[in-house]
Order: C-alpha cells, then sequence, then structure tokens
C-alpha cells in the first residue's frame, strides 16, 4: 500500500514553543539519573531551533520552535503504568498552581512531559504519544510524554517523533495518513511510518519523518548555505516625491536577513531616497518583508532593494 | 559572525514599546532585526527603530523601538548579528 499523507485542515502549531515537565523525584536524584534534565533540554533545544524542524514548511508552512522553560517535579511522581489522563492532571494542576505558564493566545505551547527511567505506560506499548485535552476555558491544551530508557538519545528520538507530530496533527485533525497507510490505531502520523530510521541533527539525536513532497522518510536538516547571502531583490522607480511599497515574500524565518535601498540614478545634489521595512510572519517558517521607499527628490529615482541575509536564527536557550 | 536572540516580548495593538539592552563592546559591529513570532496572514506586523547610547568608553546600550501595526497584540523576539 502506498504511502500518503494528505492535510485535513485542522489544527497545526506554526511555531511552537516546548515547556519541558521532567515528573518526578527521579529527576531531581543524587547522584542525577542518565540522562539528566540538562542533557534533555540540551538534546530538545537542538531539535526544535536547528535544521531538524525545517523540513516541515512543507505542511502548511510550519517552522521551527523554541523551549519555552521546563520545571522538575518533585511533588509527584507517575505510577508505573500511568495514564494520558494522569499526565493531563498533572500539567492542568501545574497551570492552575501558576508553576508552569498557561497557554500562549496564539496557543502555539506544547507541554512536553518526560518520566523517569523505566516507568512505562498505561499497557506498556508505546514509548511516547502526544495528543491534548481541554481546559475550562475550552481552550485545548496541546501536550506530549515520553519514557526513559536510561540512554539519551532514545529520549531525544521519541520526543523529535512526538514534538514534530504535534506540529503537524496536535488533535488528529491535520496532516493524517491516507486509510491504509499505518497498520496500527490511532493517528496515522508523519512520525508513523518512518520508527526506526534515525539520524543526527544539530547535535542530537532524532528520527527521520515522512516527507510528501519527497515521498520517502527524510531526516530534516538546512541545506548547505555560506553566508553572507546578498542580492538585488527587486529594481524599482519612484515619481518625483513618490512614496511606495513593496513586499517579497517566503524569506525562510531562520535567515537573519537585512534589507538596503540604493538610488541607480545619479544625483549630485543631494539625498534621495528613504526605506523602512515592516516584517509579517506569514507563517511559521516563512516571513514577508514590506519595504516603503519613498523617493525626497522632485525627479524621478531608479533604486534596487538589496537584501543581505547574515546567518542563522539561533535562539539560544 | 555571531547570531542570538536578545530578547522576546509582546507588542500590544497599535502600540509601541521599548526595550533596552547593555553591556554591548563599543568594539564590536552589531546589526539588529525584530521578527514576529505570532503568525499572521493577513499583513505587515511590526516595524521597529534602533537608538544607540554610548554609556561609557567602553560599552554600548541599544534601545529599541518596536511598532505594533496590527489590530491585535504581537509577540516578538529580537535577532541580532554580530558583524565583527
Amino acid at each position: 500500500m502506498a504511502i500518503n499523507f494528505t492535510d485535513h485542515g485542522g489544527a497545526v502549531i506554526q511555531f511552537v514553543r516546548v515547556y519541558l515537565i521532567f515528573w518526578g523525584n527521579a529527576w531531581a536524584s543524587s547522584p542525577p539519573p542518565t540522562p539528566t534534565t540538562a542533557q534533555v533540554t540540551d538534546a530538545i533545544n537542538r531539535i526544535v531551533s536547528g535544521g531538524y524542524m525545517t523540513g516541515l514548511a512543507q505542511y502548511r508552512g510550519i517552522g521551527q520552535g523554541y523551549i519555552l522553560g521546563s520545571t522538575t517535579v518533585t511533588s509527584s511522581s507517575p505510577v508505573q503504568g500511568f495514564t494520558d489522563a494522569q499526565v493531563a492532571t498533572l500539567i492542568q494542576g501545574l497551570i492552575s498552581a501558576g508553576t508552569i505558564p498557561n497557554l500562549d493566545p496564539d496557543n502555539q505551547t506544547l507541554y512536553c512531559v518526560f518520566t523517569p527511567k523505566g516507568i512505562n505506560h498505561q499497557g506498556g506499548g508505546d514509548i511516547g504519544e502526544h495528543t491534548y485535552y481541554t481546559d475550562s476555558s475550552s481552550r485545548r491544551v496541546h501536550f506530549a510524554w515520553v519514557t526513559n530508557n536510561g540512554t539519551l538519545s532514545q529520549v531525544s528520538i521519541i520526543a523529535s517523533h512526538e514534538i514534530c507530530e504535534s506540529a503537524t496533527d496536535p488533535e488528529g485533525t491535520s496532516v493524517l495518513g491516507d486509510p491504509g497507510t499505518c497498520s496500527g490505531g490511532g493517528w496515522c502520523e508523519i512520525g508513523d511510518v518512518c520508527e526506526g530510521t534515525d539520524g543526527t541533527v544539530n547535535g542530537a539525536s532524532v528520527q527521520s519523518l515522512w516527507s510528501e513532497k519527497d515521498k520517502k522518510c527524510v531526516v530534516f536538516d538546512y541545506p548547505a548555505y555560506t553566508f553572507p547571502m546578498t542580492g538585488v531583490q527587486f529594481t524599482g522607480t519612484l515619481a518625483a516625491n513618490q512614496s511606495a511599497r513593496w513586499y517579497t515574500f517566503n524569506w525562510p524565518a531562520w535567515w537573519d536577513t537585512f534589507w538596503t535601498v540604493m538610488p541607480t540614478t545619479v544625483n549630485t545634489a543631494g539625498s534621495q531616497l528613504t526605506w523602512s521595512v515592516q516584517v509579517q510572519r506569514a507563517s511559521g517558517a516563512y516571513i514577508t518583508y514590506w519595504i516603503t521607499v519613498t523617493n525626497q527628490t522632485n525627479v524621478p529615482v531608479n533604486f534596487q532593494a538589496r537584501y543581505q541575509t547574515l546567518g542563522l536564527w539561533n535562539p539560544g536557550t | 559572525m555571531t547570531t542570538g536572540v536578545q530578547f522576546r516580548g509582546t507588542v500590544a495593538a497599535n502600540s509601541t514599546a521599548r526595550w533596552y539592552t547593555f553591556n554591548w563592546p563599543v568594539t564590536e559591529y552589531v546589526l539588529w532585526t525584530v521578527v514576529p513570532d505570532s503568525v499572521n496572514t493577513s499583513g505587515a506586523e511590526i516595524s521597529w527603530s534602533v537608538a544607540v547610547q554610548l554609556a561609557s568608553a567602553t560599552a554600548v546600550t541599544y534601545w529599541i523601538s518596536i511598532t505594533n501595526v496590527t489590530a491585535s497584540p504581537v509577540d516578538i523576539e529580537a535577532r541580532y548579528v554580530i558583524v565583527s
């Protein structure tokens, strides 16, 4: 049976803000566990802010993300055979107590819960999952849980799967496999058909994901860039004392791009042009720049709009 | 070339907010850009301007004013590039 994925138009997370929750005393033990909370946090940061998620741009322009924060919960621990409902209760309790932030207005937050080594989900068959619950304000709270076999690579690979599936299909209504694509039950998503083929991106272990564009499982990463990249994006002419606005779109949000405007009409008398830039994040992955150019002279002026892309986005931790 | 995000924040609808960031070495060539973190499919969201203060012989403070041109709050991130 061929693998085909279709976007059914439901919710997606365009620009994920991941909040990490380390659940259980074991995460705070001395000596610290393997992996440590710091190691997991570093891996997730590498996953969400490196090139790995850039391949999701093919799915409605989903982009990268960043770590919103983290907390370690020592007041309770997950039981062997924990349930989704228990995870949801944990998250809602932390939100209600003000321990972790509530949903952002655009609902781009993903709460990601990490369990201690050896603690399994109910039934034991699943090692990670993402889903949602509905809070008292009728908002859908997106969350994932990730189990832990004591190796950083496995935790990182499971998390990469769950975070990207949360972005493309947080509620089971968006990017889904056509009937017959998956053999198992539940939501058939872009990580499910690629389990077992992994790689390393930005120093983190990750799972490959289905690329509908390529019709195969791919470990997404940045293409090769050589910075700085410079060029003329467009040229134009302004009548005397005219101001006009242009836009240019589909600029990767992971580029740091700057704009200048240069007259190509000689004038020995004085300044000719001014410009200003407005910015729009048209999707998680892409930016539109709106460039307003003003001719200060009383004669027509030709000009170039030049870009300088100096480097890759680096959100830090 | 070093890139980074110096701060994140929210600018209220149709308003301007100003942030400052200090102790940047005067010897460094620093460029600033601001990008919305809120997706908006209908048009431009923000503009920004930068003012500069030489706070001491060695340290620079940048004052970054960000204007939200939409009717909704916009989350932003201020990005820097240290060119040299």
